[in-house]
């Protein structure tokens, strides 16, 4: 798929993780997309050092995540994204500062969809929330979507028009 | 990966700090060639498909349906654990 029609996309640590670790489950196809081009992955230095830190976390250390699959892991994706080396801090966000880099890196990679299943990014689509309704107003183009919405998106845009010019529709 | 015979010349200057030059250096003889040539071997592989995500995952999959967690339980346990690490990281940058 041409860079132009892919969906330019920042993804939570987790959903790295989490496919490492389930890779039928929704984060598992949501990389599997990155990989196989349909998607444009943005990544920093302080996310891929989240995803680095997976095999100190009990339950991927249980399970098996190593360094060197990690590493693995890291090293393919690095071969589909982009590494965004200055991510300027316009956004910041009292209830967990760390979800702001996520928020800060889709902003300078002009990527309109963070993929999360992290409670404190996601309330910020939340209208109902004072903040949330600030953060909309400040960034109207940008959305946080669990895995399976933006799945869900995904499929709809490629079943409406698979590589086909407008016109041709 | 391109064969000597299929590669073409690309002049470029790059903008790295002298410790990274070094490194590159150092890394670059260990591996018996030079440091372009080195750095040729890397942008090459930069843009090979990447491997399958079953490829990546190898055993971890199986452990993960072993330990009988659905994937929803997983998330939530994933995200405790990330909220800890932010936690006590900070915890430890504080003054």
């Amino acid at each position: 798929m041409s860079a132009a029609k892919r969906q330019r996309a920042v993804y939570d640590c987790n959903i790295y993780v989490q496919a490492l670790l389930n890779l039928n489950g929704p984060a598992g196809t949501c990389i599997r997309s990155a990989l196989e081009d349909r998607v444009w992955l943005f990544v920093s230095e302080p996310l891929l050092s989240e995803i680095r830190d997976a095999p100190n976390k009990p339950t991927p250390a249980r399970l098996g995540v190593t360094i060197e699959r990690t590493e693995t892991l890291i090293a393919n994706i690095l071969k589909v994204a982009t590494v965004v080396a200055e991510v300027p801090v316009v956004f910041t966000y009292d209830r967990d500062p760390d979800d702001a880099h996520y928020v800060n890196l889709a902003l300078a990679a002009e990527a309109k969809l963070i993929v999360s299943r992290d409670r404190d990014l996601l309330d910020l689509m939340d209208e109902s929330r004072p903040e949330a309704r600030i953060f909309q107003q400040r960034f109207p183009s940008l959305r946080i979507l669990e895995p399976v919405q933006f799945l869900r998106e995904l499929t709809a845009e490629k079943s409406e028009a698979p590589d086909m010019h407008p016109g041709l529709r | 990966m391109a064969t000597p015979s299929q590669s073409i010349e690309l002049p470029l200057t790059l903008h790295v700090s002298e410790q990274t030059k070094d490194a590159l250096v150092e890394r670059a003889a260990a591996s018996g060639t030079d440091l372009a040539g080195y750095l040729s071997v890397i942008a090459e592989q930069t843009v090979q498909r990447p491997m399958s995500l079953e490829q990546i995952c190898g055993p971890v999959y199986q452990n993960f349906l072993d330990s009988g967690m659905t994937d929803d339980e997983l998330s939530d346990v994933l995200e405790k654990e990330k909220h800890l690490a932010r936690a006590k990281r900070r915890a430890g940058q504080a003054p």
